[in-house]
């Protein structure tokens, strides 16, 4: 991370280094040849990328989205340590209240990954494990198919268990760019009143009038 | 200027609303014009190049019918240009569409199609859903070459690796495109982040074969977009005079010409005498 993020928000060598695996045309590739068996893991083709962790493969069908069932599960102790701190909306572009309500978040809830992605899956803020953020666009993408085919609540939130542990939640808002979501990964269970405090603070970091600049 | 083998270029991106619909259409009919047998495939479920287009498009046979077992020759719809003919998305119930997208993820299903299609038009050119899905990745795969639209604005720059790295994975795995290049769009000359992500496509994304990633053609923000949307034509039949911005996609055929090799016969590339 030696060098600033461009405005495509990876490093300019990341993205010359991208660009340097589109410009070899396909048919000098080493492994061109018959199209592999759908959705191979890194392991099983060395070929494949695993350098960029800020870029979920998005190929990559391997992630899990379904939900263990509760049964066995062991309760946890649903109660932040301390009580929420008011969220308090600040001034600035988009990305920087989206960062401002991601410390928020990260203060409060202490989630292992949290995020904010549009209805595509693109990541617009946040840090987070590329398995995780794809497994968030998955869900995103079948909340919208959802919301197409019957009215699902405004309030709804989808909350499965993640990969590696804790529980994945998503939340979602209409805004002027579209629908946006905020996912998190939280080790332990968020209480509803919680939530209903995150959603509010998601709701009026989004609620932006002017364009985005 | 008929080939032994048609090419297939796909128009993709990752984020939704860069523009793909109108540069497929618009290229596809400058290509035309300049004399390339171009089918324009509506492969987003929604319909996209259908809803563009005026005439009854939306509930014709197309796509969806073709890859289950329809005979192309009687679905594709013929045009004011006699070198461009249209394959509409067909009959493809909304409830139908995640699956049917879903289906095509593995490109087999679209080979068998496309093999077909690059026997009887030199360019077949694919217009695609936003994202990764079943059908952009299975169009992907079959795709000779891509085209990405990058609209000059931050939120749609940030889109940008997504879909490049989708493209670099699948050429690595052996069954994937040639990048044409990433042709700017909507760029208001006048807004200064808008010109920030034109300047910094141009420094960022130049290419190392001694070519530039970023095509030379700038598809620019221009109201007459939406007087062809409204009337449902590509811009150049808007008028009988076509306004100016018109030019910008001849321009854009002439470079994607070169840039997926389309084969220009020999006497076609000598230079012509003004007087003769």
């Amino acid at each position: 991370m030696s060098e600033k993020a461009s405005l495509f928000w990876i490093e300019p060598q990341r993205l010359a280094s991208l660009m340097e695996r589109l410009e070899t045309p396909v048919e000098d590739l080493p492994t061109a040849g018959p199209s592999p068996p759908e959705s191979p893991s890194a392991t099983e083709n060395p070929s494949v990328s695993t350098e960029s962790p800020d870029i979920a493969d998005p190929l990559d069908d391997t992630v899990s989205v379904i939900p263990s069932p509760s049964e066995g599960k062991e309760e946890k102790d649903v109660a932040p340590a301390e009580p929420f701190a008011q969220y308090q909306l600040g001034p600035g572009s988009i990305e920087t209240r989206l960062d401002a309500l991601l410390s928020w978040l990260k203060a409060n809830v202490n989630p292992r990954d949290a995020f904010v992605t549009d209805r595509e899956g693109l990541a617009l803020a946040g840090a987070t494990a590329p398995e995780i953020v794809a497994a968030a666009a998955q869900l995103a993408g079948t909340w919208e198919d959802v919301r197409g085919v019957c009215q699902y609540p405004e309030d709804g939130a989808l909350s499965i268990d993640a990969p590696g542990g804790g529980r994945l939640h998503l939340l979602r808002a209409e805004t002027r760019w579209g629908s946006l979501h905020l996912g998190f990964v939280a080790e332990q269970d968020v209480p509803s009143s919680a939530m209903s405090q995150i959603r509010e603070a998601f709701s009026q970091t989004v609620a932006e009038k002017e364009p985005v600049s | 200027m008929m080939q032994n083998r048609g090419r297939v270029l796909v128009v993709a991106s990752q984020k939704g609303g860069v523009g793909k619909t109108t540069i497929a259409l618009n290229l596809a009919y400058a290509l035309a014009h300049r004399g390339w047998r171009t089918l324009l495939v509506d492969a987003d479920p929604q319909g996209s190049i259908g809803c563009s287009i005026r005439g009854d498009l939306r509930h014709q046979p197309g796509l969806a019918d073709v890859l289950r077992g329809a005979p192309l020759e009687k679905v594709v719809v013929s045009t004011r240009q006699s070198q461009l003919q249209l394959l509409p998305i067909g009959r493809l119930p909304v409830l139908e569409a995640a699956g049917w997208s879903a289906d095509l993820r593995d490109g087999k299903t679209l080979g068998g199609f496309l093999d077909a299609g690059r026997q009887s038009w030199d360019v077949l050119l694919l217009d695609t859903p936003p994202g990764m899905g079943g059908v952009t990745l299975g169009a992907l795969r079959q795709a000779d070459d891509v085209l990405v639209p990058l609209q000059a604005e931050p939120l749609a720059a940030r889109s940008l690796p997504q879909i490049l790295e989708a493209i670099a994975s699948l050429r690595e795995r052996g069954s994937g495109p040639n990048l044409a290049g990433l042709v700017l769009n909507m760029l208001q000359s006048r807004n200064d982040d808008s010109l920030a992500v034109a300047q910094e496509s141009w420094r960022l994304l130049a290419g190392t074969l001694n070519r530039h990633s970023v095509l030379d053609t700038i598809v620019p923000r221009d109201n007459v977009f939406l007087e062809a949307s409204a009337e449902g034509v590509p811009v150049a039949l808007l008028r009988r005079r076509p306004p100016a911005v018109a030019a910008v996609f001849d321009q854009l055929a002439a470079e994607i010409e070169e840039r997926i090799h389309l084969e220009v016969p020999d006497d076609e590339r000598k230079s012509l005498s003004l007087l003769d």
